[in-house]
């Protein structure tokens, strides 16, 4: 009989408020080791709660979250031992120099590795001296990165790493992020603004929405089955198709065009066009290639 | 915990050497002025001031331990909350308790150290111009003040760590009784009845720091 993986982090049955607002209810998820899980949604939905919670920082109203096992808000300090988190806005302890921030952090993690943060923080050049107060976003960055991948951690959360970055910075940040997941069973729970990067890294994405609903779904499944139909749309034409339960959102597009996202095929796409009574191109319904962003807006809508 | 003595050294040792020329102007003042009494009136009429009437002539550092120790507070936490930097140190894998106590610590030995170079420096200046009775009176006297240094640390700890404005108020209300308290005697060996209970009031406010920090760290849930 196989062992069953204890999963990295479990959620079940969390609802969460702040105030009257309803941030989530009943939302369910699990992260299995060794996949690289992408939190999606936009502003405000509750991507930071979310990791705050996992993270302890906050109790949720009612369900649970557990990390290696550990309720989320009574972390073992040998389960925080395993945890990488980069918390939003690259927050550090700005007053150390590049020196003091290693050497602070290397008492704690008995895997340290030292050669991983002066790797990172010799290509900025600075002095060992430098204070971290001193040093711009995208360094600042490369610091809190060097002592996330020198701490060796299991569990990898990076809240939002891309902001305030370049795109060199998130390119850097990118292939550092590879190169630890490849570097053994490591497991990354990343959420960022800029969802293109995460194309090229994530294995399973988390789609969360306002009000709290969640699709849980495997990268390429996602691409695999979520389609865009891109449809002429004159400008005298105001009504649009309205979602149901074959078509999934529409989007009025630049350049006289409407766009269809839908998880059913080409053929019940089309069926439920016509029955809504508007009239397929000539040539016939076809799916337009999308990236993860152009997915992610037809899957969350763009305002 | 060396790891964390070492961090907060780093980033209250500006502050901490700020109050300490501070501190030792203010004391530098005290000795100065006192010169200038014993220069320009006779003796016997400052001891008739001081025993009889009982005038205080280091009435001037009253509130410097209070100031002291609210800024040392405010230097090692407000900094913390404001930017979040807290959770960094939440985050580290060890106990809350015991970073609890670590952060304490370094806050309280940090003051202790402060005010006690207050405490002998104004020692030093009394027994240099009066009797040694009157340094020990006086010491007696400035030791309320003192405390109220701590009651300043903690409970501005207490307050800037607490994430509920009722109770913030509410800690608000009692650190202020307290030092009020510790300033309610006007007059040389007035405070020595109160400083027990004033001594016993202060250590409470230790474990009481506890729980705003538990607060903070489940983000706002006892």
């Amino acid at each position: 009989m196989a062992i069953q993986e204890t999963p990295v982090i479990e959620v079940r049955n969390l609802t969460h408020f702040y105030g009257q607002r309803r941030i989530y209810e009943d939302l369910n998820f699990l992260v299995e080791p060794g996949r690289i899980f992408g939190l999606l949604g936009k502003n405000g939905v509750g991507k930071t709660t979310l990791i705050k919670l996992l993270m302890g920082f906050l109790r949720p109203v009612s369900g649970t979250c557990q990390v290696y096992g550990d309720t989320s808000h009574a972390l073992s300090p040998a389960t925080r031992r395993r945890v990488g988190l980069l918390f939003e806005g690259h927050l550090a302890h700005d007053y150390l120099t590049i020196a003091q921030a290693e050497a602070f952090q290397s008492r704690w993690y008995p895997k340290w590795r030292r050669d991983r943060y002066y790797d990172l923080v010799d290509r900025l050049a600075l002095p060992y001296s430098h204070k971290i107060k001193n040093m711009s976003e995208g360094q600042r960055s490369q610091v809190v990165l060097g002592l996330l991948m020198a701490q060796d951690p299991d569990l990898l959360i990076l809240d939002d790493y891309t902001m305030g970055l370049d795109a060199g910075y998130r390119r850097l940040f990118l292939d550092y992020l590879t190169d630890f997941v490849r570097d053994g069973q490591k497991t990354v729970f990343v959420t960022s603004h800029v969802v293109q990067d995460l194309e090229q890294l994530v294995d399973d994405v988390i789609f969360l929405q306002r009000g709290g609903t969640v699709l849980q779904t495997g990268l390429s499944a996602f691409m695999k089955d979520f389609c865009q139909y891109r449809l002429p749309c004159p400008p005298d034409q105001t009504a649009l198709p309205t979602p149901d339960a074959v078509i999934h959102n529409v989007e009025r597009e630049a350049g006289q065009y409407f766009s269809v996202y839908s998880f059913h095929p080409q053929d019940a796409v089309a069926s439920a066009l016509q029955q809504q009574g508007f009239a397929l191109p000539e040539t016939g319904l076809k799916a337009v290639p999308m990236s993860l962003e152009d997915a992610f807006i037809g899957f969350t809508g763009k305002y | 915990m060396r790891a964390l003595f070492l961090k907060e050294w780093v980033k209250l040792r500006p502050v901490w050497g700020l109050l300490l020329v501070a501190n030792g102007l203010l004391m530098l003042y005290l000795w100065i002025d006192m010169r200038h009494h014993f220069r320009v009136e006779h003796a016997e009429m400052l001891y008739y001031q001081a025993n009889r009437i009982g005038r205080l002539f280091y009435s001037d550092m009253r509130y410097a331990p209070l100031l002291t120790g609210l800024l040392l507070a405010l230097a090692q936490f407000w900094p913390e909350v404001t930017k979040g930097r807290l959770r960094l140190s939440l985050h580290l894998p060890v106990g809350l308790a015991t970073l609890t106590l670590t952060y304490l610590t370094i806050g309280l030995g940090g003051l202790a150290v402060l005010l006690l170079l207050e405490a002998l420096a104004l020692y030093g200046i009394i027994a240099l111009y009066f009797p040694i009775e009157f340094a020990n009176s006086a010491l007696v006297t400035a030791s309320a003040w003192i405390l109220a240094g701590f009651v300043a640390y903690l409970g501005v700890t207490m307050i800037v760590l607490e994430p509920g404005r009722g109770r913030k108020l509410f800690y608000s209300v009692i650190v202020g009784g307290l030092v009020w308290l510790c300033h309610l005697a006007q007059h040389y060996g007035q405070a020595a009845p109160l400083l027990p209970g004033l001594i016993a009031l202060t250590l409470l406010l230790i474990p009481a720091v506890f729980l705003p920090v538990f607060r903070f760290r489940y983000g706002g849930r006892s």
